[in-house]
Order: structure tokens, then sequence, then C-alpha cells
């Protein structure tokens, strides 16, 4: 949505929009649009891409150094 | 306020909004948006309508007062606020925006409908508010293909019957809930748009389960009998499950609904203690609002 689009919606919505039969079709055509006849993407879903605990992926830590005396050696690069 | 501690989990979570909830509402008797949850609308000013499903919190507060009757004398005034500033907002055949300025929203009239009702029930007072006109818009309109709004209707309808006395609105409530059932789908999940969806499922349960709680009428309860069984085979013993599958995709579990159904509450359990499954706290503004309400009436129906 840009400014411009706002705008324009904004106006069509306080004007043609208060008809009870313009609003009514005009939730059918985004109802459609942003729900129910969107293909290859996923729709548009308020309630949902809320963070779940399987979005943290949980990393090994490394093996910690040894404590023998003997030299940790670098991470080859 | 709140500090000490919860044996519930349902409590735990679900109180844990409580402050910020506080926070979201204009509190000052003096100002003309006394009572309105939509921080952005009175507050900031960023918009120009408010968003009336916020008002739906007017229920969260109430049951803190009865869970917490020391603070009632502090939350009725901002129940009663929060209920008559969402009727004044009101278009004049009743139905609210939610999304945009003259939208006359099923889904934001069906559940603020229904959250007012029951806050009115739990009150035992009416407000001073006129839930006639919103009762006729709902009972003339539909959306059969989104079942948790239907059914939030169904109870709002039934709830508004039983706060006048007038059976025209309980057989208005019957229609809707009948269009449910009618609508299940075989393998037993609700109808959300094109399929079934696991999160909105259980929301419709919680609205179903009410409804069935106070007229148990038997198609209700082996309706929900068919879904619950068909949640439980999908949920993991986590009470987690594949959100990709849904129609909606949505990754929640409403717990009301799921109360009578063993394993499927075991698991929800499980998932709660091991913070697995998602929780009021997750959400966002929008939606923390009735999650948390949910939380708290499974406490008070299970582990008060």
């Amino acid at each position: 949505m840009t400014p411009t689009k706002l705008i324009v919606f904004r106006l069509f919505l306080v004007t043609f929009g208060r008809i009870p039969w313009v609003s009514k079709v005009l939730k059918k055509l985004l109802v459609r649009r942003v729900i129910t006849d969107v293909k290859g993407q996923s729709p548009y879903v308020a309630h949902s891409r809320f963070f779940s605990v399987n979005d943290l992926k949980v990393r090994p830590l490394a093996p910690a150094p040894s404590m023998s005396g003997t030299e940790v050696q670098p991470p080859p690069h | 306020m709140v500090t000490h501690d919860e044996a519930s989990p349902f409590l735990y979570h679900g109180r844990i909004l409580f402050e910020r909830f506080l926070g979201f509402m204009d509190r000052e008797p003096t100002s003309p948006t006394y009572g309105c949850f939509d921080r952005n609308y009175w507050h900031y000013k960023m918009h120009d309508f408010p968003n009336l499903r916020l008002q739906e919190a007017a229920q969260y507060l109430v049951i803190m007062s009865k869970l917490y009757p020391e603070w009632s004398e502090t939350l009725r005034p901002l129940v009663i606020a929060a209920v008559r500033f969402w009727s004044t907002q009101r278009h004049r055949e009743g139905c609210v925006d939610e999304a945009y300025p003259w939208e006359r929203s099923f889904c934001a009239t069906a559940m603020s409908m229904q959250a007012v009702t029951e806050t009115i029930l739990w009150l035992e007072e009416d407000c001073g508010v006129d839930l006639l006109r919103s009762a006729d818009w709902l009972a003339e309109n539909d959306r059969t293909d989104v079942a948790n709004q239907m059914a939030a209707a169904g109870l709002a309808l039934y709830n508004f019957s039983k706060l006048t006395g007038d059976s025209r609105y309980a057989a208005a409530a019957k229609a809707k809930i009948d269009s449910v059932i009618d609508h299940q789908l075989p393998s037993g999940g609700y109808l959300e748009y094109s399929g079934s969806d696991n999160g909105y499922t259980s929301i419709t349960l919680s609205s179903l389960t009410r409804y069935f709680e106070r007229t148990k009428a038997p198609e209700v309860g082996l309706s929900i009998k068919k879904a619950l069984a068909d949640l439980d085979q999908k949920v993991d013993g986590f009470g987690n499950f594949d959100s990709s599958q849904g129609s909606r995709r949505t990754q929640f579990l409403y717990p009301y609904g799921l109360t009578q159904a063993q394993p499927l509450f075991g698991k929800f359990l499980h998932g709660l203690s091991k913070n697995a499954v998602i929780t009021p706290l997750w959400m966002d503004d929008r939606y923390c609002v009735p999650l948390a309400t949910d939380y708290l009436l499974t406490h008070w129906k299970v582990l008060r």
C-alpha cells in the first residue's frame, strides 16, 4: 500500500463505501483477492505468522577446549 | 500488581497481560474516548477510527474482577466504560468496523458482540447499552463459509436472548449454530473459507462449547466430539501441529473447547508446561486479547 493508493481507497470508503451494498461488494472482492483466490503464494492471514518455538534453531555448541595442557588448535579457515 | 505464584498455568499465562491491557485503555473518565482500548486511536492518533475488536478486553477485565475481588471496585467502572465505548462507536445498523471505515464487518460484530454479551452476563448489569440493533444485524447477516464467526454470532445471539428473554433470538442463534454444523467437514474440522484450520477450529470450539454448556443441544455435543477427535489426530505430544496444512496457517490453539477431550487437553497442557505452544504473550496487540480471555475462561472452568 502506497500513500496515494491509501488516499484513493479512503476517499472511496468515505463516499461510495458508505452505501451498504457497495460495502458488501467491496468486502467480497477483498476477501476473494487477499484470502480465497490467492494462488502460488501464501494468502494474507491476519491470525498467523507468530513466532513459534520451532523457529528457534538450536545449534550444537562447539566442544570445550581440552584442559589437559595440550594446545587448542584454531579452527581451519 | 500481580505478584504471588499461581498453580494454574492458564491463570498464569492469561493474567500476565493484565497490566498491558490496562495500559491499552483510555482510563480517564473525562476523556471523550474513555473506555477505548485502541491506543493507536485515542493516544497516538495514528488511526482515524478505532478497531472495535479491541473492546473485547472488557470480558477479560470482568473475569479478572471475579478472580480478584479485591480489584473489583477499580475494574467494574472500566468494564462498563469499555462496553459503552463499543456501543457508541457502532453504525446505526448495529454493526462495527475493524479494518477500514464503513466496513460493517460480520467478524468484528460477531466477536465483539459475543464478548460484550458475555461481559454483561458476568457483570450482572446491563451497562446502560441497547444491544437490539446489533442483535438484529447479526441475525440478518451470515458468513456461512467462516465457522468461527458464525459460532461467535450464535453465542452472541443466544446470550442476547438470555438477557432479554426474547426467544426469537434463541431461534436465530440456533440457525447460526446449525449452519456451522451443516458446513462441518467430513474430517471433523470446521470450515474456514476453503478448508479446515486447526487454530480456527479451536476458536469455533470455544464458542460452541459455551453454547453447548448453556443449551445442552445434543447435535452440538456430537459436532464438538467429532471436531475434537479430528484435532486429537493432528496435534502432537507438545500441543503443536503442522500449521502449513491449515486453510489459514494458524499456529495456536484456544484451550477452552479442548478441556473435555483427552488425551488432547493433556498434550496441550504438556506443551504449555514446556513453553512449546503459542501463549497470549506471544501474540500481537490485535490478537492477544481474545486468546488471553480464553485462557482465563479455561482457568475458571477447569482448574479453579
